[in-house]
C-alpha cells in the first residue's frame, strides 16, 4: 500500500470523495479558472494541514488563522508551481514554514502558557501512563486513541519538545510522511531527518519517565 | 555515546520501515541478542503509537468559505492597479500614477546630472537617448460564453510568447485580468494568435486613453487589425485620431445592415498593419520566438490589459 493510501485511510472521513482526482489535474483546471478545482483542492487537504498546524503550534485558532494563510498563499502562488515536488509536499512545506515561523515569533509567549500547562499530570494521568509503559505487550493504537488520558499525556509530552523536533514528530508519527517526505518539506536532508526524529523521540521518552517521578 | 545514537537511529529506521535490507538485518541481529535493546524498541514503539494514536483535528466548518472570502479580498486590492475603475477612482490613480511617474523622471534626471558630474563617461553622446517609459496603455475587455477555452487560449498564448515575466494576472470565477508590459512587436504576435479565438467572443471593446484625465475612446466590435493598426502609430495622437475613426466606423457598420463595413475593413486587412505570424521552423520552440528581428528606433513599450468576461 502507497503512503498516500495509508495517509488517506488515517483521515479517511475527511479526503472521502476528493481522492479520485489527481493534483495535477485539480491544479491545471483551476489555473485554467475552475473554481471548483480550487474547492477541491482545498477541501482534500484542509483538515490535514490543519491537524498538522494544529499539533505544531498548539492553538486551535492559531491554527485555523494559519491554515487559512497558508491556503491563500497556496493558491496566490500556484503559478509558481512546477510539479518538481509533488503538491501535497509542497503544500505542506509551506504549512510548516508558516507555522514554524509563527511559532518563533511568539516563543516566549508560548513558553510562558506551557509551562503552566505541560508541566501538570494528575494523579490518574500518572497511573495511566505507567501501565502503558510498564505493560510488555505491544501497544494496540485503537485502545490507546480512546483513551483520553493518554491522548491528553501524549499532547503535553509533544508540547514540550522544540518546533523543529516537533515538526518532524509530527510529519513522521501524525501526518505519516515517509523520511525523504519530511526532509523535502523540511528543506533538510534525509541523515537530518534520521538524526532528529531520533533525538526527538528520545526526548520524548525521557519526558513520559519524568512525568511518572 | 556515538555508539549510542546510531543504535538509536537504527531503531527508529526499523520501526519507521525506513532501514535498506542489510541495515534490518543488522538491527535484527541486535534486537535479538540484547534484551536491552530489544527494550528499547519497545520503548520506541509505544511512543510512537502514543504519537500517531493522537485525534485528528479537523479544520473549522467555515474554513473553506474563510479561505474563499480571504483570497476575493486579496484580489480586491489588486484589481486596481490592473484595470479601469469607475471615474473618480480612476482619475485618482491616473493623477497617482502620473505623480509617481513625475517623481521617478525628476529623481532620475537628478542622479544622472550628479553622477554626469561626478564622473563624465567617455564618449557621452551630446543627444540623449529617448526616455524608457511607457509608450501606449490600452485595455482590451472581452466578453465570451466559452469562457474557459478562451482565456485557456489567452494565457496560453502569453506564455508561449515568452511574456510571463512581465505578466501580471488576476483570477476570479467570472473573470480573468492579464496585464502585460512588452514590445509592439510582441503585441503582434498575440494578437495574431488572438485571431483564432476572435469568433468565439460576444464583445471585443479595445480602450484607449486619451491625454485627457478619465476619457478614454472605446472601440466597439473591434478587431485583432485595429488594434495592433492603432498600436502602429508613431505617437498618441494619431494613435487616439485611429482609435476614433474605428470606433466611429465600427459604430455606424453596426447600425448598418449586414456589417457590410467592418466585413471590409477585415477583407483589407493587408493595407493595415501586418501582424507577423509566429513560424515553427523546426522542433525547437525558441527558434518560433526567439527570432532576430531587427528592432526599429521607434520600438515602443506597450502595457496592454486583457479582462475577459464571462
Amino acid at each position: 500500500m502507497t503512503e498516500a493510501a495509508n495517509i488517506n485511510i488515517r483521515y479517511g472521513r475527511t479526503s472521502e470523495g476528493n481522492t479520485g482526482i489527481d493534483d495535477t489535474v485539480l491544479i491545471n483546471r483551476y489555473r485554467h479558472g475552475d473554481s471548483d478545482a480550487m474547492e477541491r483542492l482545498i477541501l482534500k487537504y484542509q483538515n490535514r494541514i490543519y491537524n498538522v498546524i494544529l499539533k505544531i503550534c498548539a492553538d486551535p485558532d492559531d491554527a485555523a488563522e494559519l491554515t487559512q494563510e497558508t491556503f491563500v498563499k497556496i493558491l496566490e502562488n500556484i503559478h509558481k508551481f512546477e510539479g518538481r515536488s509533488r503538491f501535497y509536499t509542497w503544500a505542506f512545506r509551506v504549512a510548516v514554514n508558516l507555522t514554524l515561523n509563527y511559532c518563533q515569533r511568539n516563543a516566549k509567549l508560548k513558553l510562558s502558557s506551557l509551562d503552566v500547562e505541560t508541566n501538570r499530570y494528575s494523579s490518574q494521568e500518572k497511573q495511566v501512563l505507567k501501565e502503558f509503559l510498564s505493560d510488555e505487550s505491544s501497544p494496540d493504537p485503537a485502545a490507546v486513541a480512546q483513551n483520553e488520558e493518554l491522548c491528553a499525556i501524549a499532547v503535553k509530552a509533544l508540547m514540550k519538545l522544540d518546533d523543529a523536533q516537533k515538526a518532524v514528530v509530527v510529519l513522521r508519527d501524525i501526518e505519516g510522511m515517509n523520511y525523504a517526505q519530511i526532509a523535502d518539506v523540511l528543506d533538510i536532508e534525509l541523515g537530518t531527518v534520521r538524526s532528529r526524529l531520533s533525538r526527538a523521540r528520545g526526548r520524548l521518552r525521557k519526558i513520559l519517565e519524568a512525568s511518572l517521578l | 555515546m556515538k555508539e549510542e545514537m546510531k543504535i538509536e537511529e537504527l531503531l527508529n529506521g526499523f520501526i519507521d520501515g525506513e532501514l535498506t535490507a542489510r541495515q534490518e538485518t543488522e538491527a535484527r541481529r541486535l534486537i535479538d541478542n540484547d534484551p536491552q535493546i530489544a527494550q528499547r524498541l519497545q520503548q520506541l514503539q509505544k511512543c510512537r503509537t502514543l504519537m500517531s494514536s493522537l485525534p485528528v483535528a479537523e479544520a473549522p466548518v467555515q474554513m473553506l468559505d474563510n479561505i474563499k472570502a480571504a483570497l476575493e479580498a486579496k484580489t480586491k486590492q489588486d484589481i486596481p492597479e490592473l484595470i479601469f475603475q469607475e471615474k473618480p477612482r480612476k482619475r485618482s490613480l491616473l493623477a497617482q500614477r502620473i505623480v509617481a511617474v513625475a517623481a521617478l523622471i525628476g529623481l532620475a534626471a537628478v542622479l544622472t546630472i550628479v553622477m554626469y558630474t561626478v564622473a563624465p563617461p567617455e564618449n557621452t553622446p551630446v543627444e540623449s537617448d529617448v526616455t524608457a517609459v511607457k509608450d501606449f496603455h490600452g485595455k482590451l475587455e472581452l466578453k465570451t460564453s466559452d469562457f474557459v477555452a478562451v482565456d485557456a487560449f489567452i494565457n496560453r498564448a502569453i506564455e508561449d510568447k515568452g511574456l510571463t515575466g512581465s505578466l501580471t494576472s488576476v483570477r476570479e470565477p467570472n473573470r480573468r485580468i492579464y496585464s502585460v508590459n512588452c514590445s509592439e512587436q510582441d503585441v503582434n504576435l498575440l494578437l495574431a494568435d488572438l485571431r483564432k479565438i476572435w469568433s468565439k467572443l460576444d464583445t471585443a471593446i479595445f480602450y484607449v486613453e486619451t491625454e485627457v484625465f478619465g476619457e478614454q475612446v472605446a472601440i466597439e466590435a473591434v478587431t485583432t487589425d485595429q488594434i495592433g493598426e492603432i498600436m502602429g502609430q508613431s505617437d498618441s495622437t494619431k494613435r487616439i485620431e485611429t482609435a476614433k475613426d474605428f470606433a466611429l466606423l465600427n459604430n455606424i457598420a453596426a447600425s448598418l445592415p449586414g456589417k457590410e463595413i467592418a466585413s471590409t475593413i477585415e477583407v483589407s486587412a493587408d493595407d493595415l498593419i501586418v501582424i507577423p505570424k509566429p513560424v515553427l521552423t523546426s522542433n525547437s520552440k525558441q527558434s518560433k520566438t526567439k527570432e532576430p528581428v531587427p528592432h526599429s528606433e521607434n520600438d515602443k513599450t506597450i502595457q496592454l490589459t486583457i479582462v475577459i468576461n464571462r
